[in-house]
Order: structure tokens, then C-alpha cells, then sequence
């Protein structure tokens, strides 16, 4: 019997290899999605711990400070009393070659190789072991340097200025060659370095690096006197622990020593949100590939009710028959996931740059070369496609399993049972929609509840879908009663829901999750929008070019302010500087500022009254901060809270005066005097000035003024606060770029779902259309009439996806986005937004129509009749 | 407790995973690979010695200024080896020596510096060769080396260090007299003495020198040919005899702690808890070999390398003797020696006055193979002695490897026994 199902299988699926593909493309898209963030997302991580470990070596401790870093002599200190800990002072900074952006470390080769001889004092022998491991030798730099017996390199390195060394994948793609002169610059200051030789290792996590003496990294950072970190190596047992203890209660306030890369480490959490974010929106791609799968699945079911009952009448059993069915679907979606699994890893290179991108936008700076293929998680992929094809292969096998013995129900008896699930799965939505509110009524912080709670929204609306494309079909046919073909059409749309809810409740979701999104984008774009004009009150802006938000060499050269601040026309300024300091909860970005009066306008305290808002600002010039809202929503925490930094003499409890609106900065940071700040952490330097002008003085006359200042003393940046805005909206724009083109591939996703039914359903059909033609539609008529369907049916979508859509936005904006960043946003709806979503749905539906359309147009009437 | 056998497994576990470790590892270890430097790669470097002052001609010695640092010159050492006698007889060799190496010549750095440092204008140039010039800067490193042969235990260890001459990291200076590299230095002190203090986590010195003889100086005056070639020569000054007292201090090295734990010499006191385990102190006194040497040559295109004999002998006298040879190990003609008699006279020796004979061979765990007991014979002193290694492998684990290691001398001076002990440095032998 079994072969016989199976032939008869075959043959149903490879004569309609259309649908067949359509299917597969759809759940390929869903595993694709997912794939591709998850490779995305994987290998931005992996090449900051790549980075992190390129770094530090084998090194298991560091010592470290907070912004102004480690004064050297610590190191000398260490390097005289404690030699077995193998101390390796090391200074860090970003550093652009042309456009691109690399950390430049300062090391000590010569601290180094007491630490490695050190680090193998496990036995006299030990040393040998490592050479003759290779491992030194495998890092020799250039070749035919051994006869100098690396002398020479030594000597380039400590006495040649600017001597350096990279990667020599690195040097190859700058067309650089050991020799080569090139341009380096720090903190917008340009120095003059040269390529004394390449690591030729290729080792991951170099690329991204440069390495140069610790004397040159000081001049070319403007951190003379100043380490980053001491790496040290401790043997794990007692005795290390007993040194490291020691070392610890000597070392003065505010330096700490940790585990190698705790530190660090934690930025890596920072982008935990922005992860989950994207997770979520490749699970929406896989959802609408759910549909997709149930749809040409049900087809499949459908098409084939009269074989079933033939076979059933031949004796296959009600388990054979829902075997067959679920084998095709889990063929159908191990097919779909291992393409979509090809797909991913294609599309996912293509993410990298956009995710990384972000990355370094918002957090930190990460040179992502290597692709990462996270096994674990593309195997959950595929896992997750293939039950996607099973789920949604459960309810048409159940359907095939009930076909009696006979020659199958009668259409009409389906159809009415599919009104009947219609109903039903209203009440299920119903029940989705409650669970979805009381979600989020129930969990306040939970992220993923407020992934659950959208989805569970979703849900409801493709539930819902289809029992209102039913309502609104027939109230359609009775009210053009007058037209036969307006009325057949709403009236074959009405009565066959089997066919076309499926297809236009998948099309709804994805118009739905569109219209949230971008209600939500652009609801943030104007918060933003409204903000920045709001906190722009000078009329003009210098800070220093490069890489990393925070980095102490970005400061404006002492002489370059004085220089900038005393060019004429400016009626006063404020002096800013940031920096990342340490805190228990991780590092907190920090905005120092020099307030004038005026400025203080510009910061917008969340839900303080005047009065409360003046006595904020007193207790701020008195030493206490303002926190930005994500960050206190990240933390917990709220005006009367005290906050912990540490701060250059020891961990300091600054009070939380205030919250105030930001979102400069993903993760939020704090605000506080300069004069508090400089006190505390004994940081004179400046990161940006904002200038105001006086009356009546051209700004562009100010610009060249102060372009003249700097000039051959740094790089600098000057922008108008028109100039900020412009370029502050197109980083937004370019950190949702992702996002955009995650829900283009649902709506996509969507658009082949429905071409798939309306196709399915176009054949179900063939014998009406024969009729109708045999009694003068033209094929033109034919096809018109599909194209009105298919267009009636986008425009339900649409109607249904409305309602949803905002609700989706409306618990994206209050309640996945508060509770990913923190962010307060304002709900803002643009009728551009229902416009364009309305759009989509005409067209995707439009667009869906035109192949059915023009296969009936061009079918003859003989073709159509003789189908039945 | 661990089983012996578990303790090796988890000891050559340790050892993989730090060459893992410093495979995969890091920036630092990049540059670790070549800073490194001994003797012999200055001598063999071939670097330019331009801008260097060169050993051309025999000069005044003037001390103790000479004891200080000659830094005009491209490379410099102090080379300290000794013999100690704990008040129980046990026994130990140590040697504790410090190389100066000039990367560049004085005046060099800032040069170049102010022509090339920076692309921006000049105003930037100069803030980089004025008030921001980092402390790191610097023209020339020093090495150090410290190894004590442990005679009753039959161990061998050897350390190597090595710094910039920036931030008091290493230095060294004639008034008072002081070379130091970290925490390991030879100082003068006020009393005349020298103390001497460097050690690593399994043994450390603090001992007290005082020269019995004054510097001998070696070759003519002083002056040291090493080749044909102009410039290949250096000043050389040995002090062949230190009477030396103080302490030696045995520590336990972290993961080292279960074979060292339980082996308690009588004398010993404990000290305190360090690295995991007791350390224990000894009282020791001995006698001690300065050699002294400065120069900017470099050795001969065709030389490999040096076997170099510092034998004290029992009655007083001692024997210096450098044979220099080929790359394929044949003598060479410009290898000498100074024989100091009883007196403290010194008397210069030739190449051919010295005959030596190689009685052994070792090989080292990786391969290299050193002579390992010799006799020499010095027929115009009546000198016919044999020196023997008091343990075999003494090889430091430097870049590249050399041994240098404690030896017993006995024989006849003019018909009549004679006893002594000294120190050999064997070096080309081991390749990099």
C-alpha cells in the first residue's frame, strides 16, 4: 500500500513543482533570517573576545583606572617588587589609518619576554618547550630578519620614530610593505609611522590591531606617563592568590586589579538588547514562514482530497495517510532549512557589515574580519524550520486523516467547515489578544515577555484575519449586488476561506509587524528629532574625529582650546568632556559639562516641576549627577538614588539629582559638573566645546576663524547645530537600516505566500473560470477578475493589519523598546506610515495576483473544463 | 597528595598548555619572541657600529670610574661567577651577569626624531620632541642573566631578564658604583664593598664582594683583539679574586611546591612563607670572578663562538684563557688568556701558549653538544690541570642557549699537585 501512497505523492508534488518551490522559498527565507543573525550577531562577538584576547595574551589578571589611566610608575613599582607576577604594562588607544579605525597598543617587548620566561617558570625546561613548540619562532615577523638574529628589529622598534607593526593581511589591504611610511592619526592628531614589520601569524584578532612600543603609543595618545592596564600572570593556586592579595591592598585608590577581560567583558553585554532585537525580528521572518508552510501544505491536502478518498477506498489507513502528509511536510522542511541554512550564511556575511556597524556606532569599536558560524545556533535553525514545516503540517494532516473512504467531501462541506474554524479561531484570538495585555500588564522588565506579548498580539491578528476577510467578502457581494463578476469575485473570495484566509492572514501579519515598526522608527526618529533640537542651544559644535565613544585621546590639545575659545564672536561656551569610568554596575559613559546658564535649557529633567528642576540643578553644581533615562531604567534606578564610580582616589557615592531625556548614547550615562568631575578624577582634558555665538557674527566667518586655529596642531570637527542634526538623523537612520531590511524580507515572505494560494487556489478553480468564460468573460475579463480578488483580499489584510499595527507599535515603543534601552519615547503616527503600509499590501497582493492572473487569461476554455 | 607520576602528567599538562597559551597568545608575546638578546648576538648581530667609539687603541684605565658605564661604546658587561660553601659544607655556583646593549648611538634618537616623527606641521613635531616625549624612550637595553648550580641537590636554574634603560627599569653608573636591572644589582657601598643581590622565585643571593686583588687588565693593556678586523676588540679588565660572604635563600616556585617540600638540609631556617612553600636561608662564603668588558666590534665573519676558562686555583693564582674558533670549530689564532701569579702579577698568554684537550662531550636535551671536560696544559707555567663540570647540564635556557657552569680543577703547577675550582662559558654550541 505504502508504495502506492508514495508514488501517488510524487507525482501530486512534482506535477505542481510551482507551489512546491514557493513553499520552500518561504521557509527558506524564515531559516535564512535567522541564520543570518544569528552569524551576524555571533561574529561581532567573537571578534571583540577575539580582540580582548589578541590583547591580553595569557595573562589572568590587570590591574586598571578609570579614564586618565595608570600612572607608569605603578608598573615600575610592580616590575621591581614583584617579578613573578610577570607584570606587562600595556597602553591602548583608536587610531585611524585613512578611514579605518584600529586600536593601537603600546607594549613593552621587553617586559614581555621577562613575563614569558616568568610565565614558564613551571621548570627550567619549560622555555625549551615553548620554542620548541614553535611558538615564538612561528611569530617571527619578517623573514631572512633571523640572520640579524631579531637584533635589528629590537633596535627598529625602540629607536626608529613611529616604528610599528600589523598584521600583514592588514598591510597587504593598505598596500603597505615592511618600510612604508603611512599616516596615523590619534585623536585627530597626524604622526608619521612606519611598518618595521608584519605579524605574518595571521592569528584571528589581529587584524584589527596595531602594535607599536609603549613609548611611541604614549606620544602618538598624548598619555605620557599613563598605562591603560598591567597585565599580570598569577599562577593558579594559593600562592598566586596570597600574591595577588598582597598586591592588591598596596595598590592606591581607585586602581583595580581583576580577572583579564571582566572589564571589558562587560561591554559585551551592552549590546545583549540590540541581539535580542534582531533575534526577535528573524523570528517574525520564521512566523510568517509558518504560515507559508500551513498554506501550501493545506494545498497540498486540498488538491488531493479525491486521491485520499481513492486510497482510502484502496485500503490505506487513517495513519498511513496522515504519515504521508507529515513526511512530505518534514521533506519539504528539512529541504527548506538546509537551503535557507546556505542562504543565511550568504546573507549573513552581507549583515555583518550593517551589525557591526551599529556596534560601532553605538558601543564600542570592533573590527569584524572573520566570519563565525556558531554551530549550536545554526543548528537550532535548521531545528526550528523543520518544526515550523511539522507544526504546520499537524492541522492538514488531521484534515486528510478525517477524508472518509468515498470520494471526499463535497467542496461545499468544507467550506463550511473552514467558516466554522474561522469562527473559532476568532475566539483564539481573542484569547491571544487578552494573554498579550495581560502580559504586559503582569511583567515589568522582562524583555523576552515583551517579545511573547507581540507575539501573542501578531497571532491574534492573523486569527482574526480570516473570518473578517469572510464578513467582509459577503457584505461586499451583497452590496454590489448589481455587478455579476464584483459579485462573483467577493463572493468566491467569501466562500473560499480555506484557501484564501491563510494567504491574506500571513499577509496581515506582516503588514502588521511593517506598520509597528515603522510607527515605532519613526515615533523614535521624532523623540530624537524633538531632542536634539531641543538640547542644541549653541550655534556651534568642535569635538575630535575617531573611533569610540569616550576615548580619552579624543581631547582637543590644550593649546588648540585656548587657540579655539579666543577666536572672536564667540559670546561664551561650554567645555565637555567624556569619558567611560568603572562603577559596580558596570562602565558608565560620563558627560562632564561646564554649564552656562543658557545651556542648561537644553536638558530636559523627566517629570520635574520648576521648582524641583531648580533645586536639581543646585544639588548638581553641589556634586550630584543627572542620570539619563536608559541608564536609569538599566539600572534601576531613580532621582534620590546614589550612584558609585570609581573614581581616581576610590569608589564615590554621587546622589542622582535628576533623570533626564537622552538618547545620544545607547546605553545612557551620566551628567555632571566638570568642576566635579576634574576634582574626582583629576582629568583636565576636553572632548568637545560648544560655541554660542553673538549677535549678529556669520557663523561660517567663525568656522574659517577656527579652522585657522587648529590648522597643523589637529584634526578637528566643526559642525552647526544644523550640521549635528543632519548627521545625528542619518546615524539613526543607519542604525535601523537592519531593521528595515528585516521586515522587507517578512513582507517579501508574505507576498510569496500569497502567490502560492492564489495559485492553488487558480487551480481549484480552473472549472469555475471554464464556466464563466463559456459564458464570455474574456480572458482579459479572467484575469481582471483574479486581479480584483487578490487586490480586495490586500486591502482586508490592510484593514485588519491597521488596528494590530498600532498595537504592535504601541507595545513596541512603551514596552520592547523601554525595556531593551530603556528609551522614553512619544508615540508619533505619520499618515506617510499608513500610507506606505496600505501601499505595500496593494501591491504585494497586486503583484501576487499577476502570474495566477495571467495563467488564466491565457489557459483556453477547453484547458479549464477538461482540468475537472 | 598527588602520586609522583600524577605530579609529572599535571607538570607537562602545565607546560602544553602554556606553548598553547603562547601560541594563541598575544600582542606581547609577538614582540617577546625577539628581545632577547645575549653575548653572542651582539657580537655575531653584525649591526653597524657607526657612531659608536670603537676599542682602537690602548687607553688609561682609571678606577673605580671604570667600573661605571662606558656608554660610547656599542656593548658592555659585567660578568660575576662564584663559588659558595654553606657553613655545612654544601656547595654552590652562581653566576650573576648584566649586559649593556646600545641600539643607538647617543644623540641619534632625537635626530631622527625631529626630521621624521611626525606628518603635520612642525608645531606638532615639536610638542612630540618637547614636553610629551614619553619616559620609555630609550637607546639601550640591559640583560641580565642569574644561575646558581645547587652542587648537593645535582640542579641546575637559570633565569634571564632584560629592560630598558628608561625609568630606573635597568641602568647602570660609575660614582657610586652601581648596575642594576630590576630588582637584581651590584652596588657599591660605603664601606668599599660591592653587595650583590638577584635571584628568581627558586634561589636568591645577597652577598657582600670584597676584591683582593686589583683589576688585571688582559691582552696589551687592556686591549682585547678578537680579530683582523679593525674595531674588533675590547677593553678588558677581570678582577680574578672576590672574597665573598652572605646568604642564599631557597624558594619554592609556584607548582614546584611538592618536590621541594620535605627536603630540609640541617642549617637551614625557615624565613618565612614564599611562593607556596618555606624559603630557607643559608649562611655562605666564597671567592668570586668580575670579569669586565667594553667595545662596539663585532666577532669575525668566520668566528662561532668562545669556550672561556676563569680557573682560581688554590694557592692563589688563577688562569683566564678565551678560545676563540671557526665554524667548524678549528682554533683561532686570536684566542688568549692573562695567568695572574700568586702575586697578583699578570702575565699575558698567547694562543699557542695554551694547549687544551677535550677528555668528554654532553648533549643537551635539544641536541646541542658541548665539550664537557677538558685538560688544559700551560707547559711555560708548568701548568697541566683538568677542569670537570660539577654537574653536567648547566646550560642556561637563554635565546640563543650557552652553558656556563661550575667546574673542579685539579692537577700539577710545576710538578707539584694543585687543587682549584672555576668556571667555563661554552658558547655557539647551541643554535637559536
Amino acid at each position: 500500500m505504502s508504495r502506492t501512497l508514495w508514488a501517488a505523492s510524487a507525482r501530486h508534488l512534482l506535477r505542481r513543482p510551482a507551489q512546491l518551490i514557493l513553499a520552500l522559498i518561504g521557509l527558506a527565507l524564515g531559516v535564512a533570517t535567522i541564520t543570518a543573525v544569528d552569524i551576524a550577531t555571533a561574529s561581532a562577538n567573537r571578534a571583540f573576545e577575539l580582540s580582548l584576547d589578541a590583547v591580553s595574551g595569557p595573562a589572568t589578571n590587570e590591574i586598571t583606572a578609570g579614564p586618565a589611566g595608570l600612572d607608569e610608575q605603578l608598573y615600575i613599582s610592580i616590575a621591581l617588587r614583584e617579578p613573578e607576577l610577570a607584570p606587562v604594562p600595556l597602553l591602548e588607544g583608536y587610531v585611524t589609518i585613512g578611514d579605518e579605525a584600529f586600536q593601537l597598543v603600546g607594549v613593552d617587548p621587553l617586559a614581555a619576554a621577562n613575563a614569558s620566561a616568568e610565565r614558564a617558570a613551571d621548570g627550567p625546561q619549560a622555555i625549551g618547550t615553548l620554542q620548541a613548540a614553535g611558538a615564538p619562532r612561528a611569530q617571527q615577523p619578517a623573514p631572512g630578519t633571523e640572520a640579524l638574529g631579531g637584533l635589528d628589529e629590537l633596535r627598529r622598534w625602540l629607536t626608529e620614530p613611529g616604528a610599528a607593526i600589523m598584521a600583514a593581511s592588514s598591510a597587504r589591504r593598505l598596500g603597505l610593505t615592511v618600510g612604508s611610511r603611512f599616516e596615523i592619526a590619534a585623536g585627530g592628531r597626524p604622526f608619521t609611522a612606519v611598518l618595521i614589520a608584519e605579524d605574518a601569524s595571521g592569528l584571528p584578532g589581529r587584524e584589527g590591531l596595531i602594535l607599536t612600543d609603549i613609548a611611541q603609543a604614549q606620544e602618538w595618545l598624548g598619555a605620557r606617563g599613563r598605562l591603560s592596564s598591567i597585565e599580570l600572570r598569577a599562577p593558579r593556586d594559593a600562592a598566586g592568590l596570597a600574591a595577588l592579595t598582597e598586591l592588591r591592598a598596596q595598590l592606591p585608590h581607585g586602581v583595580e586589579l581583576q580577572p583579564v577581560g571582566r572589564r571589558s567583558r562587560t561591554n559585551l553585554d551592552m549590546t545583549r538588547a540590540f541581539a535580542t532585537n534582531l533575534h526577535a525580528m528573524s523570528l517574525l521572518a520564521l512566523l510568517v514562514g509558518l504560515f507559508l508552510i500551513y498554506g501550501a501544505v493545506s494545498f497540498a491536502v486540498l488538491q488531493r482530497r479525491r486521491t485520499f478518498a481513492v486510497l482510502r477506498a484502496l485500503g490505506a489507513t487513517r495513519l498511513e495517510i496522515v504519515r504521508l502528509v507529515m513526511l512530505e511536510s518534514l521533506l519539504l522542511g528539512v529541504a527548506g532549512a538546509l537551503l535557507g541554512l546556505g542562504a543565511g550564511v550568504a546573507l549573513g556575511r552581507v549583515l555583518i557589515a550593517l551589525v557591526s556597524r551599529t556596534i560601532n556606532d553605538l558601543y564600542f569599536v570592533v573590527a569584524v574580519n572573520t566570519v563565525a558560524l556558531p554551530h549550536g545556533a545554526l543548528a537550532t535553525a535548521v531545528g526550528a524550520g523543520v518544526v515550523t514545516a511539522l507544526l504546520a503540517a499537524v492541522l492538514p494532516a488531521w484534515e486528510a486523516a478525517r477524508i472518509e473512504p468515498q470520494l471526499g467531501l463535497k467542496r461545499s462541506t468544507l467550506e463550511v467547515r473552514a467558516a466554522a474554524i474561522a469562527r473559532a479561531l476568532v475566539l483564539a484570538s481573542v484569547v491571544f489578544a487578552l494573554g498579550s495585555g495581560a502580559i504586559v500588564l503582569m511583567t515589568s522588565r522582562s524583555l523576552l515577555a515583551g517579545f511573547v506579548a507581540l507575539f501573542l498580539l501578531l497571532l491574534a491578528v492573523a486569527g482574526v484575519t480570516p473570518a473578517l476577510l469572510g464578513a467582509v467578502a459577503q457584505a461586499g457581494a451583497r452590496v454590489c449586488r448589481r455587478s455579476p463578476v464584483g459579485r462573483l469575485a467577493l463572493g468566491g473570495v467569501a466562500s473560499s476561506l480555506s484557501r484564501t484566509g491563510v494567504a491574506v492572514a500571513s499577509l496581515g501579519l506582516a503588514i502588521a509587524a511593517m506598520i509597528g515598526v515603522s510607527v515605532m522608527v519613526g515615533s523614535f526618529r521624532d523623540s530624537l528629532h524633538e531632542w536634539l533640537i531641543r538640547t542644541m542651544r549653541a550655534d556651534l559644535y568642535v569635538t575630535v574625529p575617531g573611533p569610540g565613544f569616550g576615548r580619552p585621546e579624543r581631547r582637543i590639545e590644550p593649546r588648540v582650546l585656548a587657540a579655539l575659545t579666543s577666536v572672536p564672536g564667540i559670546a561664551h561656551f561650554t567645555a565637555t568632556r567624556n569619558a567611560i569610568v568603572d562603577s559596580p554596575r558596570g562602565p558608565i559613559s560620563i558627560a562632564a559639562v561646564s554649564f552656562t546658564p543658557q545651556m542648561q535649557t537644553g536638558i530636559e529633567l523627566v517629570g520635574e516641576r520648576d521648582r524641583a528642576a531648580r533645586e536639581a540643578w543646585e544639588a548638581f553644581a553641589h556634586g550630584a549627577v543627572f542620570m539619563a533615562e536608559p541608564l536609569a531604567w538599566r539600572l534601576d534606578m531613580h532621582r534620590g538614588s546614589s550612584l558609585t564610580l570609581e573614581t581616581a582616589s576610590g569608589a564615590r557615592r554621587f546622589e542622582v539629582a535628576g533623570l533626564y531625556r537622552e538618547y545620544g548614547n545607547g546605553r545612557g550615562g551620566v551628567l555632571m559638573d566638570r568642576d566635579v568631575y576634574r576634582h574626582w578624577w583629576g582629568d583636565e582634558g576636553v572632548s568637545s566645546v560648544s560655541l554660542s555665538l553673538a549677535q549678529g557674527v556669520e557663523p561660517a566667518d567663525v568656522v574659517a576663524a577656527l579652522r585657522r586655529a587648529a590648522a597643523g596642531h589637529q584634526a578637528i570637527f566643526i559642525g552647526s547645530n544644523a550640521d549635528i542634526l543632519a548627521l545625528s538623523m542619518s546615524i539613526f537612520d543607519r542604525t535601523f537600516v537592519i531593521t528595515r531590511v528585516l521586515y522587507w524580507l517578512a513582507a517579501g515572505v508574505a507576498a510569496i505566500g500569497l502567490t502560492s494560494s492564489l495559485l492553488a487556489w487558480e487551480l481549484e478553480r480552473a472549472r469555475e473560470l471554464g464556466v464563466l468564460r463559456s459564458l464570455g468573460l474574456t480572458p482579459g475579463g479572467a484575469a481582471a477578475l483574479i486581479e480584483a480578488q487578490t487586490i480586495f483580499m490586500g486591502l482586508v489584510a490592510f484593514v485588519a493589519a491597521v488596528p494590530a499595527g498600532l498595537l504592535a507599535a504601541e507595545l513596541l515603543v512603551t514596552v520592547i523598546n523601554r525595556r531593551a534601552f530603556g528609551w522614553l519615547i512619544d508615540f508619533h503616527l505619520q499618515g506617510a506610515q499608513l500610507a506606505n503600509a496600505l501601499w505595500l499590501a496593494v501591491a504585494a497582493a497586486a503583484a501576487a495576483g499577476v502570474y495566477p492572473a495571467w495563467r488564466s487569461a491565457r489557459a483556453s476554455i477547453a484547458a479549464h473544463l477538461r482540468e475537472e | 597528595m598527588l602520586s609522583a607520576a600524577n605530579r609529572m602528567r599535571a607538570r607537562r599538562g602545565a607546560r602544553r598548555c602554556a606553548a598553547a597559551g603562547a601560541f594563541i597568545s598575544g600582542a606581547i608575546l609577538l614582540t617577546a619572541a625577539w628581545a632577547a638578546p645575549s653575548p653572542l648576538e651582539v657580537l655575531r648581530s653584525g649591526a653597524s657600529d657607526r657612531g659608536f667609539e670603537r676599542a682602537e687603541s690602548v687607553r688609561a684605565f682609571a678606577f673605580p670610574q671604570d667600573h661605571g658605564p662606558h656608554p660610547s661604546f656599542r656593548h658592555e658587561w659585567w660578568y660575576f661567577t662564584g663559588h659558595l660553601q654553606a657553613r655545612d659544607g654544601e656547595r654552590f655556583g652562581f653566576e650573576v651577569t648584566f649586559f649593556r646593549v646600545a641600539l643607538a648611538p647617543a644623540g641619534a634618537e632625537t635626530r631622527e626624531s625631529a626630521e621624521a616623527s611626525t606628518a603635520g606641521e612642525s608645531t606638532v613635531g615639536e610638542s612630540v620632541a618637547g614636553e610629551s616625549v614619553s619616559q620609555w624612550r630609550a637607546r639601550q637595553i640591559y640583560v641580565a642573566h642569574f644561575a646558581v648550580t645547587d652542587i648537593g641537590r645535582r640542579k641546575f636554574d637559570s633565569t634571564q631578564r632584560v629592560a630598558r634603560d628608561a625609568l630606573g627599569l635597568s641602568g647602570a653608573q660609575s660614582s657610586p658604583f652601581r648596575v642594576w636591572l630590576g630588582g637584581w644589582s651590584v652596588a657599591a657601598q660605603d664601606d668599599g664593598n660591592w653587595r650583590l643581590r638577584a635571584g628568581d622565585c627558586a634561589y636568591r643571593l645577597d652577598l657582600r664582594l670584597h676584591p683582593l686583588l686589583p683589576p688585571v687588565l688582559n691582552g696589551d693593556r687592556g686591549l682585547s683583539v678578537k680579530s683582523d678586523e679593525p674595531g674588533n676588540a675590547s677593553y678588558y679588565y677581570s678582577i680574578p679574586r672576590i672574597a665573598v660572604e652572605g646568604e642564599i635563600v631557597r624558594g619554592v616556585c609556584p607548582g614546584r611546591s611538592a618536590e621541594a617540600v620535605g627536603e630540609q638540609a640541617s642549617g637551614e631556617q625557615a624565613i618565612g612563607e614564599q611562593g607556596g612553600g618555606a624559603a630557607r636561608s643559608l649562611d655562605v662564603h666564597g671567592n668570586a670572578w668580575l670579569d669586565r668588558e667594553w667595545g662596539s666590534g663585532s666577532l669575525g665573519a668566520h668566528q662561532a663562538g668562545w669556550d672561556w676558562f676563569a680557573l682560581q686555583l688554590a694557592d692563589g693564582s688563577a688562569l683566564m684563557f678565551y678560545a676563540l674558533r671557526d665554524e667548524h670549530g678549528a682554533p683561532d689564532r686570536h684566542s688568549a688568556g692573562t695567568w695572574v701569579d700568586r702575586s697578583g702579577r699578570a702575565h699575558a698568554l698567547v694562543s699557542r701558549d695554551v694547549h687544551i684537550e677535550v677528555v668528554d662531550h654532553w648533549t643537551s636535551p635539544d641536541g646541542a653538544r658541548y665539550p664537557s671536560r677538558w685538560r688544559l696544559s700551560v707547559p711555560s707555567l708548568g701548568l697541566d690541570v683538568s677542569a670537570v663540570p660539577v654537574l653536567a647540564d648547566q646550560e642556561l635556557e637563554t635565546t640563543p642557549r650557552y652553558w656556563e657552569g661550575d667546574v673542579d680543577v685539579g692537577g700539577t703547577l710545576n710538578g707539584k699537585p694543585i687543587s682549584g675550582e672555576g668556571y667555563v662559558e661554552l658558547v655557539g654550541y647551541a643554535g637559536r
